[in-house]
């Protein structure tokens, strides 16, 4: 009994959550090497309640805020890597909140949270206890993946979302992959650039330019993440980069490391920790 | 994580309450479950995976008129599960409350082995 034990479990929230929570991953590992653990930039503002132990960030992705440990946490979009130390145990819930979900759920626009972390509690008040409570009390990945839905649903407000302009550009960019041109994209809306890159930015928290970088890098680290890996020239085309070198320099930028470092860290056993449903899976 | 490869056959299941079956093959045998898509209404689950932890695995789903890939009436499957470990997995089935249809008990065949009922009816055999 002392291999390591990695249980990874991909959720879908119900169909009237899910313009505003893209997943739910149920994760529990025990007996690992303790180590550290990269949380890398994605289109996602990630959402964590821990079930035992916490998350100890001991790097934030704005290194100006000092390092915390939680049970429970919400961190904005963001373009630098956040370190997570970790004992060989890990055992929580992570959720990955869309921009609309921000405003929706959390009741602010995700740029409010850009390169924060914070505690739940923060933002949800006496809720995220409860949460918490129901979540640990359960004993299956699916009570627990319908108790957030129940939860979620409550708490779920009919607020503005995003000015039709933004919601529709951060739709355009996150449907292209991060591969459409600002400038065009800036055309497509009728705004100057230099309006779009603004309100953008105080909407969701990063310019377009560097979401499209996200989200380039986020398809990068799905590539890499696949149980049929391909090899890192054919990962750069297929993310969209010039080549394999600017594929390098993102991933020293965004994830604070090489790709074949990144592997070599995170997965030190062959075995990927990719969620395993046959049908789907998520980032 | 275990070294073996992937399913290629999925017995597929249909539960009134899915949930409360998850709840059940997780504590009763050790199904680990992988993938949950819940339905539209709540406590409905459209598709669920569950990994046996010896190697394949079952799906399932409400059960409702209009399922295509599980069966229409819940209750009504026959499974055949490989194990190892047949006696403490039966002390772990009776103990979460299986019925049991055949006492463990080796067979002429080589096989040790035993039947347990879920809560919906379906049967669960397990051997070496």
């Amino acid at each position: 009994m002392n291999e390591p034990l990695v249980e990874m479990v991909a959720g879908k929230p119900q169909a009237r959550l899910s313009p505003l929570v893209a997943g739910y991953t149920g994760y529990r590992i025990e007996r690992a090497r303790p180590g550290v653990h990269r949380g890398l930039p994605s289109r996602h503002l990630t959402f964590i309640v821990t079930l035992t132990g916490t998350v100890d960030l001991t790097t934030m992705p704005d290194p100006a805020q000092p390092p915390a440990s939680f049970t429970t946490l919400v961190g904005g979009l963001h373009a630098a890597p956040a370190q997570i130390s970790h004992d060989g145990h890990q055992h929580g819930i992570q959720l990955n909140i869309t921009p609309l979900g921000a405003r929706v759920l959390l009741g602010l626009p995700a740029g409010e949270l850009a390169n924060t972390v914070v505690e739940l509690a923060t933002l949800l008040g006496p809720v995220a206890g409860e949460l918490v409570e129901r979540l640990r009390a359960a004993s299956t990945w699916t009570d627990r993946f319908l108790d957030l839905d129940a939860v979620l649903s409550r708490i779920a407000r009919q607020r503005d979302g995003p000015a039709p302009e933004l919601g529709w550009a951060w739709r355009r960019l996150a449907a292209s992959h991060g591969r459409v041109e600002v400038a065009s994209l800036a055309s497509e809306v009728g705004w100057s650039r230099r309006h779009l890159s603004a309100r953008f930015r105080r909407e969701f928290g990063l310019t377009p330019k560097v979401a499209a970088r996200v989200m380039r890098f986020e398809v990068a680290h799905r590539l890499l993440h696949a149980p049929q890996r391909p090899g890192l020239a054919d990962v750069a085309v297929r993310a969209g980069f010039y080549d394999q070198a600017h594929l390098y320099r993102e991933w020293r930028e965004l994830a604070g490391c090489t790709p074949s470092r990144w592997l070599a860290e995170e997965f030190p056993s062959v075995h990927d920790s990719a969620p395993e449903g046959r049908t789907f899976s998520t980032v | 994580m275990t070294d073996t490869p992937a399913p290629t056959i999925w017995p597929a299941l249909a539960y009134a309450d899915a949930p409360g079956a998850i709840r059940f093959l997780v504590e009763a045998f050790g199904f680990v479950e992988t993938l949950v898509v819940p339905g539209g209404d709540s406590r409905e689950i459209a598709h669920a995976e569950l990994r046996w932890p010896e190697g394949g695995g079952v799906m399932l789903g409400s059960a409702s008129d209009d399922k295509e890939v599980e069966p229409r009436k819940p209750g009504t499957a026959c499974i055949y599960v490989v194990t190892d470990a047949p006696d403490a997995l039966f002390d772990r089935a009776t103990a979460a409350g299986a019925e049991v249809v055949r006492g463990l008990r080796d067979e002429d065949y080589g096989s040790r082995g035993f039947t347990v009922r879920d809560p919906e009816g379906n049967s669960w055999s397990f051997g070496t």
